[in-house]
């Protein structure tokens, strides 16, 4: 019973953007097919390529991040900044992407080859973070055996295909998911060349207000995306081990990689962002502005924190539920103006509501992504030890208490800090939803809007600040909880 | 489970301060000011702290017995569906930062006051956009290629010279799909050239550009970071610059086509709450004292005669004025844009 109210409860959660819309709008436009296939073809060739590219790249960094853990101890801190690190060029306003690689790569390819290297250097970072987790979860027993059997990397490779294999296809659909969807890269790198799902329906708004029609592409878009879940395979269950040889999975060119990703693009970064940092105190009044913004910047940032976890808890408290898995793996959010209006349609005229409102709809935008980033691992990894302790007879509170929030708080806590660092960057939705210049991210577009670009960046050292204390808040948490429940 | 539970009590504490600093300022401001609310939408760089939103506001509330809020429209298409959906539940009295292109929407399924000009104040260049009583530009500006002198030996005087070896991937342009300054060269280039050659002249041009940039601000974010030494921006754009960085350096060149106008329109809508106080927000917006803190902030020329003069704007040369005649309906908007994407694809 209690199940099947958690998959009504979100799938009214996952659905109801749409059917404000639907009821709002009152009527969807009819869908062009000539521009919407060739803008499908477009959004499927990058978004393979990309996904491909980041787990190329995340794999290689993964192997790299043993080698680090070898050399530096597996306890060490330091490995901690590293896992910020990766974290970093996912939270990154488009535009200073794109700076930090137009000035590291000169001339810098358009078209699709500059959207695919542009997703991959963005989420090789997550793919990394997500990789090392399951080959630690899940390649130790192997690896054991083969280093006891003396087998080869090669075979060794081969072997750990067999086990990773549905892992790897889900990390795949997840990366698919965020090129498929994602619409600022695809715009700026894509040089008129690349149009995708997400530029058509952004045209649709903007040059002829067809919002009936933006709607009708952004339904096509999630059915496909459904479609997709249906196709990929569950997950399997984790396997345990004691994992000693896991530095022997560690690789040189990986190492050089991760150093470069980790090091090299957040030192662009600060250089780019504090060598103009006194324009932040010629501007009359910006850094004071700043000040009052922090507060509420952060409040909100670790909102969208804390929202995300308990969603997260109450997908778990309610596992395993295959139709819910399946739901939330085929959900993507609508693009960000639609998400933005029907946010506005509900509950209209009254902005006391607008900050609450931003925290729901930024929620609700990354939720499914950070459910598929790693979440339905976690709990695809505990689905024997429910299964046992249900023939045991304990209850559903019980499991929770003893088996799972035990085992599921630490990586629900890391998923909640990187949507409180996500949060810290939105503009979009924030533009649309707040209405005012209430955060740091919104005064960094505000001045962007306005000429002011060297106090912009300027005031990235600030935003990468506050993202490093909504992290090491969650961090802190997670580190807490499974020192209290060892 | 005690070092957990503390920890948690621990976050909700941090929370909770930061929660309570930001409800004490909300309720410390509020607690001040009682008076009626005028509701005003705008851009971001119109409403922001330095965009000309808090000096008309300073100056607004010196005489009106109200308070001016100002709320970041996001973008003109939401803010009119707003407008459409919601009627007066948004709250709305006064809405800028609406362009010529967004004109035609706009008065599809909504009202707007009418208001009350003299249309002898109003400089010459501006008057042909006063056809809608209802919907008034409050500032414009010729739009160009903005470039550094130091980089080049000799500046471009026609679109043709834009194709020069000096030129070839240094350009940034803003794309019609996603930004008016966008839309505003391609229509003005079919304008001048005619469609099939205005194409033909882009399939060249193309080749030159570095990329379409999604907005103004990107573009221009590209050309300031030096990433490439030309972009489709403002003649009013240099003066920001010797204002600011104190360099001539930047300049806007001058096109023997001519260049096209973008204009910027704000307006009373109908479902307004406090409509009487919008109607003197209006009069303040296009009256000297308003136009000037427009021009200085917004840097954009002013629509009323008699303000830039004195000022570094009235040193801004003196351009050909190409605008657009006709504003091509949306529909014929949406075939030419298709038409542009569609040969983008082809190259």
């Amino acid at each position: 019973m209690a199940q099947r109210a958690n998959f009504f409860f979100f799938l009214i959660f996952l659905l109801f953007p749409y059917a404000i819309l639907i009821f709002k709008l009152n009527s969807l436009g009819s869908i062009s097919m000539d521009e919407t296939l060739w803008a499908l073809k477009n959004s499927l060739l990058q978004a393979s390529l990309s996904a491909v590219g980041s787990l190329l790249l995340g794999f290689s960094m993964t192997l790299g991040f043993f080698s680090l853990q070898r050399a530096l101890g597996p306890k060490h801190r330091l490995l901690k900044l590293f896992q910020f690190l990766l974290l970093l060029p996912t939270f990154l306003p488009p535009l200073f992407i794109l700076l930090i690689l137009l000035s590291m790569l000169n001339p810098f390819p358009l078209g699709i080859p500059g959207v695919v290297l542009a997703h991959v250097l963005i989420n090789a970072g997550l793919v990394c973070l997500v990789l090392k987790t399951l080959v630690e979860k899940k390649l130790r027993v192997l690896l054991e055996e083969s280093f006891i059997y003396g087998i080869s990397q090669v075979q060794f490779l081969g072997m750990a295909w067999g086990v990773l294999r549905r892992d790897l296809l889900s990390l795949f659909s997840f990366v698919f998911i965020l090129c498929f969807s994602s619409f600022s890269i695809p715009l700026i790198l894509g040089a008129g060349k690349v149009s995708t799902l997400e530029i058509l329906i952004y045209e649709k708004i903007r040059i002829s207000g067809n919002w009936g029609e933006a709607l009708s592409l952004s339904l096509l878009q999630i059915g496909l995306l459904f479609l997709l879940s249906i196709f990929s395979p569950p997950v399997r269950n984790q396997l345990f081990g004691r994992g000693q040889e896991i530095h022997l999975l560690g690789s040189f060119s990986g190492l050089i990689f991760l150093m470069l990703y980790c090091l090299g693009l957040p030192a662009f970064f600060l250089f780019m962002s504090l060598s103009s940092w006194g324009e932040v105190f010629r501007i009359p009044g910006l850094w004071e502005l700043c000040l009052e913004v922090i507060p509420l910047s952060l409040v909100l940032a670790i909102s969208v924190g804390l929202l995300v976890l308990g969603l997260l808890l109450l997908i778990a408290y309610n596992s395993p539920d295959r139709k819910l898995h399946r739901l939330i793996q085929g959900m993507v959010s609508p693009s960000t103006a639609l998400l933005g209006l029907s946010l506005l349609f509900f509950y209209p005229g009254d902005p006391s509501w607008n900050l609450g409102r931003w925290v729901f709809g930024f929620s609700y935008l990354i939720f499914a992504s950070l459910y598929r980033w790693s979440w339905d691992q976690e709990l695809s990894g505990l689905e024997n030890q429910i299964y046992v302790a249900e023939t045991l007879g304990a209850s559903r509170s019980l499991i929770f208490r003893e088996i799972l929030f035990p085992q599921l708080i630490e990586p629900a806590c890391r998923i909640a800090a990187v949507a409180s660092l996500w949060a810290l960057g939105d503009f979009a939705l924030g533009k649309i939803l707040i209405g005012k210049t209430l955060t740091l991210s919104l005064v960094i577009e505000s001045l962007m809007a306005s000429y002011r670009i060297q106090a912009a960046l300027s005031l990235l050292a600030l935003l990468f600040l506050m993202g490093s204390f909504c992290y090491l808040l969650f961090w802190s948490l997670a580190y807490v909880s499974r020192r209290t429940s060892q | 489970m005690v070092v957990l539970k503390n920890f948690i009590i621990f976050i909700l504490f941090i929370f909770a301060s930061l929660f309570a600093s930001v409800v004490y300022k909300k309720n410390h401001d509020s607690n001040k000011d009682n008076r009626p609310v005028i509701r005003v939408f705008g851009s971001s760089s119109f409403v922001s702290q330095w965009g000309p939103g808090p000096g008309l506001k300073d100056l607004f509330e010196k005489t009106c017995e109200c308070r001016v809020e100002y709320m970041d429209s996001a973008d003109s298409t939401i803010m009119l569906q707003r407008l459409k959906s919601e009627g007066r539940t948004i709250g709305a009295d006064v809405v800028l930062g609406l362009d010529q292109f967004d004109l035609e929407l706009a008065t599809q399924g909504q009202e707007w006051k009418k208001i009350n000009l003299d249309e002898s104040s109003f400089e010459e260049e501006v008057k042909p956009n006063l056809v809608q009583s209802n919907l008034v530009p409050y500032d414009w500006s010729l739009l160009s290629f903005v470039m550094r002198k130091s980089d080049f030996k000799q500046l471009p005087q026609k679109l043709d010279d834009l194709m020069g070896t000096d030129f070839k991937g240094q350009i940034v342009m803003e794309d019609p799909r996603t930004s008016s300054p966008g839309q505003q060269f391609l229509l003005w280039l079919i304008q001048l050239k005619g469609e099939e050659k205005a194409f033909q002249f882009l399939t060249n041009f193309n080749q030159h550009l570095h990329s379409y940039a999604p907005s103004w601000s990107t573009a221009y974010g590209l050309f300031q970071k030096a990433q490439v030494k030309a972009v489709w921006s403002y003649v009013t754009s240099p003066v920001y610059h010797v204002v600011e960085d104190k360099s001539t350096d930047v300049v806007a060149i001058d096109l023997q086509e001519g260049h096209p106008a973008q204009f910027e329109f704000a307006g009373i809508p109908s479902t307004c709450k406090n409509c009487e106080a919008a109607e003197k927000f209006m009069a303040l917006l296009l009256s000297k004292e308003g136009q000037k803190i427009v021009m200085e902030k917004n840097y954009m020329f002013p629509v009323i005669k008699g303000v830039k003069e004195g000022t570094l704007f009235a040193s801004v040369p003196k351009y050909k004025v190409t605008t657009l005649q006709v504003i091509p309906n949306i529909s014929d908007r949406e075939r030419i844009l298709k038409k542009w994407a569609a040969r983008r694809r082809g190259e």
